[in-house]
């Protein structure tokens, strides 16, 4: 890694990027939207600022792919699994809650 | 097996020859520890995810906090972000008044994190939300709060130390470009994990 890590430019450009999703995650945060709608929105607001700051700020992108690969499975992947599956419990639980 | 075909063994698994991935084991653990740690942040969440949906209802957050401190907290966080990732590339490119410069900017943005997490946590505690209770509600919603943002936090503490330690050795003249990378590293990291805290616990 070295390449072309050199010049600021890029890590100014990208810090624009990041706060412009920030603050149209702020905006989705606050707008009429439905809960599910709104959720999908911000989850892919942070898995952008997220793919960004690790490939460009942390310079994933400038490694071998097999570390790419390992670390976006590490953390996407399992980050997803643990998510959904808990999701699927807490939902039926709501649900036995609601109707019990 | 010769030690020819030993190498090209390592290097069709590895993509790197001797060293795994071409790269130092130091970065490489640094790499293994962030997904770990990842996986920490995933699991807190994971549990106030299924405290809230189990819940049925949650406090409104907007009531609760001033939005517009929280996204100056974020603010703050993905600009030191922007002076780490510059200090690394003054490292890379020898230039020691850079790394200096931009390495105490981003212990700056740090500290000013934890101030502004000090003043958060103050006003809340004050408002009468506990580990067990809170006036919004749902008894779960202070734990959460205070175990998720308290984790981070002391994230950001660890990581300001270690921005302290990289300072002084740019100081003595003892620094190297992967050290000040492998600091640098853990520092995206912190601001990494504050991008789905912010997401999740506090827009959603």
């Amino acid at each position: 890694m070295t390449a072309d890590s050199h010049g600021y430019g890029i890590y100014w450009a990208i810090w624009g990027v990041l706060l412009v999703l920030t603050f149209m995650m702020i905006f989705i945060g606050e707008a009429n939207l439905g809960y599910v709608a709104k959720a999908f929105l911000l989850l892919l607001g942070a898995a952008a600022k997220a793919t960004l700051i690790i490939f460009y700020f942390m310079h994933l992108r400038l490694e071998k792919a097999g570390l790419a690969v390992i670390v976006m499975v590490g953390i996407f992947l399992t980050g997803t699994l643990m998510f959904a599956l808990p999701a699927y419990d807490g939902s039926q639980i709501f649900q036995n809650l609601l109707y019990r | 097996m010769n030690q020819s075909a030993a190498g090209q063994v390592a290097e069709s698994a590895w993509g790197g020859g001797v060293a795994p991935f071409a790269t130092s084991w130091q970065k490489l653990m640094m790499w293994i520890f962030i997904v770990t740690d990842a996986l920490l942040f995933a699991g807190l969440l994971v549990g106030y995810g299924v405290i809230r949906v189990a819940n049925g209802s949650w406090p409104d957050q907007s009531e609760v906090f001033h939005m517009n401190f929280i996204a100056l907290m974020t603010f703050t966080l993905i600009t030191s972000s922007l002076f780490m990732a510059s200090a690394v590339g003054g490292a890379q490119a020898g230039r020691k008044s850079h790394v200096t410069l931009y390495v105490w900017l981003t212990i700056l943005g740090g500290l000013s994190f934890l101030g502004m997490q000090v003043y958060e946590w103050s006003t809340v505690i004050h408002e009468g939300a506990r580990l067990t209770s809170n006036p919004w509600g749902i008894p779960q919603f202070g734990a959460c709060f205070f175990i998720i943002t308290g984790f981070h936090g002391l994230h950001v503490i660890t990581g300001v130390t270690i921005l302290l330690v990289v300072a002084i050795r740019t100081a003595l003249g003892r620094y190297s470009a992967e050290g000040v990378e492998l600091a640098g590293l853990y520092w995206h990291f912190v601001d990494l994990v504050w991008v789905f805290i912010f997401a999740f616990f506090y827009l959603i």
